[in-house]
């Protein structure tokens, strides 16, 4: 019985492994001088390519076969001229698409946690973002903010939709992108946040007054970020807060009730506010706790 | 009239003098240098780019124009409204492309420049700036003083911030690449701020002048199947607050109403607060392919900044120590403080490739700060019967450690669909105290644990289908917050389909549901977002063209909270029910020009629930090219706020922009 085990495990082994490898030792370079015969239009726009690069990487073995970093060896396909022997990244599954493209871009900082990356889960292949042979500016990389807002919110409609909202970060009128707070390709940080000085919330490359670190801190801060008390995309409140009235923000948290009995123990509770909220002055609690993302001097955040 | 023709006179030799450049001289051809195959192959201007400026005309605007500046705040006078230049060389000397974009220069709120040069296998340059106007003088906000009829916050700024950003990486070889890098962001500016006493607070003038200096420098090595980044930066920091009313000025803030017989009143204060930061932090990145059906990657961020902090007050009027029931005419304080935050973070993942349609991505993530701080303190306060003198010292600490770990399995059924599902685990401890103890607020701590169920998939026919769509669940019994997701569940679905190259479609729909059913928090939250898109472009610059997107929010929550003064039990609740809608239709104008285009549109924000707000910014546009370097711009633009709750805070404003569009 252990036998068949084991003979059955060396089988399904060799089933994954062995046609890869003998496929692959059929397929020849032809180079990218061979591409040009055809692919004329292609080949002259490929020399403005940042990629063309490729085509002078002695260093990689992939000198002169720039095509084919990307496309696959093309000895079939100059034999057949059928697309079925060539490699079409944008037709491959988004995970065949990425593998094709980290093969070289993997490092770049920006790339490591691509594989842990939303896009890589719900299969948003580079390409999606990064269209090749593509002759219109930012069409491989978009790099002015209002062309890389276009390319965000033609998949994340809703988001885009908070920033029409009152308050909001000035994405529509080009002074922010959305790749100053995210970083698209992944991130250390839930939602593919930016991060700032290595590992602190992206927030603070902008806000940096309110990265601390304070002597006295608002714990929600650290544990929450800034999304505990703001909509960062857009809001019709105030600060672009989640409720329309500062109390509420405070008092959901600050509530004056008990810790939940037969449940875990939440902070925040206290301190309680004993405030009289009849009075405007402490239905506007930041008014006093003016501090209220972290003091340096002073407990209740005053000043 | 002179003035116009001069204008005319200047555009015309400026389109002129922006003309293409016109082929070397004979002589040149035969001058030996060497010329890239490009430069011979297709001999191209070395300026390419457009330039759009003109002159902005605003009416009003009517209604509150605090609350115009706080959200709109564009103003009138000469613009550089957009540029964008590309220099190429083609004789490669010092670089090879320099691209430059400038938008809403000339004392706009949002200015940006961004400039990138980069020479191939040599370097690459890249540097932003960014200089953004925030005033923000709503009413409704942090004022006490609203139901008396004073349209002013207390929390009010005009405050410019200015970010810049510069880095440079070398490229000696393919496999080693040293970058450095500069960030500057600055925030200078005044306002009002309360000073706050005990018991009152009074609105006083600020200036604020911060500053942060980020420096860095790493090292990336690239191998064929090992890459590694290391880096290393620091950052300084430099925060001045100052805070004055001269002494004898009257205070809005000041009590008509006596506190225990006393009026409370202040007669000046001086306060200043200097923060001085610095922090050294360090990143190791690297991935990994051993082999073709395994990848690797990990990372380890470490941080640690410090700041120490010198306050001084002072301030004189009449004053009360609720606490100790002492009322006092004058106070100095004099307190200084530190803080430092060692925080360190690192992930490692893999992706295991099981079978060419099977792929197992696990990761693991922990990260933790520790933020430390002191406070030491000499208050004086003066009062009829002599001076008491209070010390204060205070140290506290933050901590929060979060870990997960996650494991997803792929498959791709077909080449189009691919199904997944995972699970993840999260954990943590925060925990916080300031010693010594004073009334409740002293010592906090929390665990958390949640298990999290999640699958998905996607499916992607070649260009013009995709479908996606994904759920996660947890189960939990710890948070940290009466608000944080406890019991939740979440999905997303977003499709996209392409009928012809000029017709797509899109549509997107998310929805969260969160629960916490403790009989102290009953928190219900639930959200939900819906968009359609639709981009129509028949015909290229012969027709119409249109592109529009309406989206509905909703967001519904209700969670309980105490009445402090009534000590009855409530809730909290928060409804909003939102319209969006951004659409935008261009007519091509093809018997005024090849360009000549009329666009309409805008955006529309509708909402209702606890604060009903419309916000409406309809445009229309205009370009008539008058040479094929010159083109004349106009834009109309509609800027209308409307709250049902808080009217006062109304405005609409037109703005009309017009000007010229140099194309070279």
């Amino acid at each position: 019985m252990r036998n068949i085990s084991v003979s059955s495990l060396v089988l399904l082994v060799l089933l994954v492994f062995v046609p890869r490898t003998a496929q692959s030792a059929t397929k020849t370079y032809v180079g990218s001088d061979v591409c040009q015969t055809c692919h004329e239009d292609i080949f002259k726009a490929f020399q403005k390519d940042p990629h063309k690069v490729v085509d002078l990487d002695k260093t990689r073995g992939r000198e002169n076969h720039a095509c084919e970093g990307c496309h696959g060896p093309g000895g079939a396909h100059i034999e057949t001229l059928s697309t079925d022997d060539i490699v079409n990244p944008t037709k491959l599954s988004a995970a065949r698409t990425d593998e094709t493209c980290l093969a070289c871009h993997r490092n770049q900082p920006t790339h490591v946690g691509r594989i842990q990356s939303g896009h890589a889960r719900s299969s948003v292949a580079c390409t999606s973002c990064h269209r090749m042979h593509q002759t219109e500016p930012g069409s491989l990389v978009a790099r002015k903010p209002n062309a890389v807002n276009q390319k965000c919110a033609s998949c994340h409609l809703d988001v885009w939709a908070a920033f029409q909202r009152p308050n909001a970060h000035r994405l529509p009128q080009g002074a922010m992108s959305c790749t100053d707070c995210h970083n698209p390709h992944g991130s250390v940080l839930l939602k593919q946040v930016r991060t700032f000085a290595a590992n602190e919330p992206g927030c603070f490359k902008c806000h940096t007054d309110l990265r601390g670190p304070f002597s006295f801190e608002h714990a929600p801060m650290r544990t929450e970020g800034c999304q505990a008390c703001h909509e960062p995309h857009g809001s019709a409140n105030p600060k672009m807060l989640t409720r329309t009235e500062v109390r509420f923000v405070c008092l959901e948290c600050h509530a004056n009730l008990p810790q939940p009995v037969g449940a875990a123990k939440v902070i925040g509770v206290v301190p309680p506010s004993f405030h009289d909220l009849r009075s405007p002055r402490y239905r506007n609690c930041t008014i006093c706790h003016q501090k209220i993302h972290g003091s340096h001097v002073d407990r209740n955040l005053l000043r | 009239m002179t003035m116009k023709k001069l204008i005319w006179v200047w555009l015309c030799l400026a389109a002129r003098g922006q003309e293409p450049p016109r082929p070397e001289p004979a002589q040149d051809q035969t001058t030996p240098k060497v010329v890239s195959e490009s430069s011979i192959a297709a001999p191209e201007p070395w300026v390419t780019g457009t330039l759009d400026f003109g002159y902005r005309w605003r009416t009003g605007p009517a209604g509150n124009a605090n609350v115009y500046r706080s959200l709109v705040d564009l103003g009138e006078g000469p613009k550089l409204l957009n540029g964008d230049i590309t220099i190429m060389d083609p004789t490669h000397r010092w670089f090879d492309q320099i691209d430059a974009h400038a938008a809403n220069w000339g004392d706009d709120p949002y200015t940006t420049l961004s400039v990138a040069i980069r020479k191939r296998r040599v370097y690459e340059f890249t540097s932003t700036y960014r200089n953004l106007a925030y005033f923000n003088n709503v009413p409704s906000f942090a004022n006490p003083l609203l139901d008396r009829g004073v349209l002013s916050s207390e929390r009010t700024y005009d405050t410019r911030s200015r970010i810049n950003s510069f880095e440079l990486s070398l490229l000696p070889s393919s496999r080693v690449v040293p970058y450095v890098a500069y960030d500057r962001s600055s925030i200078y500016g005044n306002g009002v701020t309360p000073f706050v006493s005990d018991q009152n607070e009074y609105p006083v003038p600020f200036q604020t002048n911060m500053f942060n200096n980020n420096m860095r420098g790493g090292v990336r090595f690239e191998l064929s199947r090992y890459h590694m980044t290391i880096e290393e930066g620091g950052t300084t920091f430099h925060d001045d607050q100052t805070l004055f009313q001269s002494l004898g000025a009257s205070n809005p803030g000041n009590r008509d109403s006596p506190f225990l017989g006393t009026s409370l009143s202040l007669n000046g204060v001086s306060q200043t607060s200097a923060v001085r930061g610095s922090s050294v932090y360090t990143k190791v990145l690297g991935t990994a392919q051993p082999t073709e059906w395994l990848a690797l990657y990990g990372q380890y961020l470490y941080t640690r900044p410090q700041n120490d902090t010198n306050y001084q007050q002072v301030n004189s009027g009449n004053f009360v120590l609720q606490s100790q029931a002492l009322f006092f005419t004058s106070q100095q304080s004099l307190l200084s403080s530190a803080a430092q935050a060692p925080h360190q973070a690192g992930n490692a993942g893999a992706e295991v490739r099981l079978h060419p349609r099977l792929r197992l991505v696990t990761s693991w993530l922990t990260d933790r700060i520790h933020v430390s701080g002191d406070s030491t303190g000499l208050h004086r306060l003066s009062e009829s019967s002599g001076t008491r003198l209070i010390n204060a010292e205070n140290a506290t600490e933050l901590r929060n450690d979060y870990n997960h770990v996650d494991g997803e399995v792929f498959w791709d059924v077909t080449r189009p669909l691919t199904l997944r599902g995972g699970y993840r685990y999260e954990w943590g401890r925060t925990s916080t105290f300031v010693l010594p103890p004073a009334g409740l607020a002293s010592q906090d701590i929390a665990d958390f644990r949640r298990n999290v169920i999640k699958a998905g998939f996607s499916y992607r026919m070649g260009t013009s289908i995709s479908v996606s769509g994904d759920v996660e669940g947890a189960g939990t019994d710890s948070a940290y917050f009466r608000t944080s997701l406890y019991r939740y569940q979440r999905g997303r679905l977003q499709g996209f389909y392409q009928a012809t190259p000029q017709l797509t479609f899109s549509a997107a729909f998310s929805a969260i549901n969160n629960q916490n059913p403790a009989s102290s928090i009953n928190l219900d939250y639930f959200g939900t977002q819906s968009s359609g898109t639709v981009l129509w472009n028949p015909a290229g610059t012969k027709g119409l063209g249109f592109q529009g997107t309406y989206t509905y929010a909703s967001t519904r929550s209700s969670i309980s909270f105490l009445v402090p003064q009534t000590l009855e039990r409530d809730q909290s609740r928060y409804n909003d029910r939102a319209h969006s809608i951004q659409g935008m239709l261009d007519f091509a104008l093809p018997r005024l020009g090849k360009q000549a285009k009329l666009s309409a549109g805008g955006n529309f924000f509708i909402s209702s629930g606890s604060r009903p707000t419309n916000y409406f910014q309809p445009v229309g546009k205009l370009i008539l090219p008058l040479t094929h370097v010159v083109a004349w711009i106009t834009e109309w633009a509609n800027y209308g706020y409307a709250e049902s709750l808080y009217s006062y805070e109304n405005f609409r404003t037109h703005l009309v922009t017009t000007g010229f569009r140099l194309t070279f």
